[in-house]
């Protein structure tokens, strides 16, 4: 069920809060009598929900083992390296006051220095005729999208997700 | 009458309508790359293709890149553009809408996908899209584009007169 050709671009930036006020109370309109638009905007809102639960609790199990293996070596090189302070162990009566001072200084630190940008979503709606996809979260200057072959359709070089 | 003519006449000219908006249009780089677990052979590398190599590599198994077909294409909204890819298939790109956060794009590899994109200015969407020989079609695509620029609007006369200035009585006829 695809939505209205008219409406298929408004559908996404009414889904994003960028729709004109006049846009959508057109929307709005049409919306009120057509259920393959309401359709496609409960399916953009689904795919979003999809997308956060499966990039924050569900890895690739490849993907995160290579993330692991990433944050073990950065940690074994990073080790050395901790000035004294980061050594010492507190007790919790002594890192909640600290916790505080440190958390306003790195708050403090944040907002001068690091300029933090909103998280980009790039991905908006995806088909794949039912092969199995990985979206990664979009970095400042990239997003991944694997679409894994259906093994039936090649001749031998078939992807498993095991090829990751 | 006499009003009028005097308010609106001789010292102010009348300002130039404005310009037509260009039509919007947007470049979208499409490069197509092969993908494959063997290490490349050694030899010049293609930035482009080391570029991919290095994004790769860092959460996949792929050891190599090497770029396959380039084409810029300049398309105006709602324009689509297509190029065929080495396995045959039909890769097709739609640039629908600009918005404060990116060009709203559609996307189809023919058979493989069909997507819908919010691209920001030049972010790079990575597609691992079909096998071909011992790996796999990866296609880029980055657009580039301009927000277009508001139509001037022509300066209007002051609404509060400066003071000193005499406000002409009856200056508008019934």
């Amino acid at each position: 069920m695809r939505a209205c050709e008219d409406f298929v671009t408004d559908l996404e930036l009414f889904h994003d809060g960028e729709l004109d006020p006049p846009a959508v109370h057109r929307l709005e309109i049409h919306l009120g009598h057509c259920a393959r638009c309401r359709a496609e905007l409960e399916g953009l809102s689904e795919l979003r929900l999809e997308l956060e639960r499966h990039d924050a609790d569900h890895p690739h199990p490849d993907l995160w083992s290579a993330i692991e293996a990433r944050l073990a070596a950065v940690d074994a090189e990073l080790r050395p390296r901790l000035p004294w302070w980061r050594r010492l162990e507190f007790g919790p009566w002594m890192l909640r006051p600290l916790g505080a001072v440190v958390a306003f200084g790195a708050i403090a630190v944040v907002a001068v220095v690091a300029h933090p940008r909103a998280p980009i979503d790039v991905v908006r709606s995806i088909d794949t005729s039912g092969r199995p996809v990985i979206v990664l979260p979009s970095t400042e200057d990239a997003t991944i999208i694997w679409v894994m072959d259906d093994p039936s359709e090649d001749a031998g070089t078939g992807e498993t997700p095991s090829g990751l | 009458m006499m009003a009028i003519a005097a308010g609106s006449g001789g010292a102010q000219q009348a300002p130039k309508p404005a310009p037509p908006p260009k039509p919007t249009q947007v470049h979208v780089l499409v490069v197509v790359h092969h993908v494959s677990k063997h290490p490349a052979p050694p030899g010049p590398v293609d930035p482009a293709a080391a570029k991919l190599e290095h994004r790769l590599s860092q959460d996949f198994n792929y050891k190599s890149a090497r770029v396959m077909q380039t084409e810029r294409m300049t398309l105006a909204l709602n324009q689509t553009g297509s190029m065929t890819l080495p396995t045959g298939r039909l890769l097709k790109v739609k640039p629908r809408k600009l918005g404060k956060r990116g060009l709203l794009m559609w996307v189809e590899i023919e058979g493989t996908l069909r997507t819908n994109l919010r691209v920001p200015n030049h972010h790079q969407v990575v597609i691992g899209a079909q096998n071909y020989q011992d790996g796999k079609l990866v296609v880029t695509l980055e657009p580039e584009y301009e927000l277009p620029i508001p139509p001037e609007v022509p300066p209007e006369a002051p609404l509060v007169p400066e003071q000193g200035a005499k406000i002409p009585k009856n200056s508008v006829s019934p």
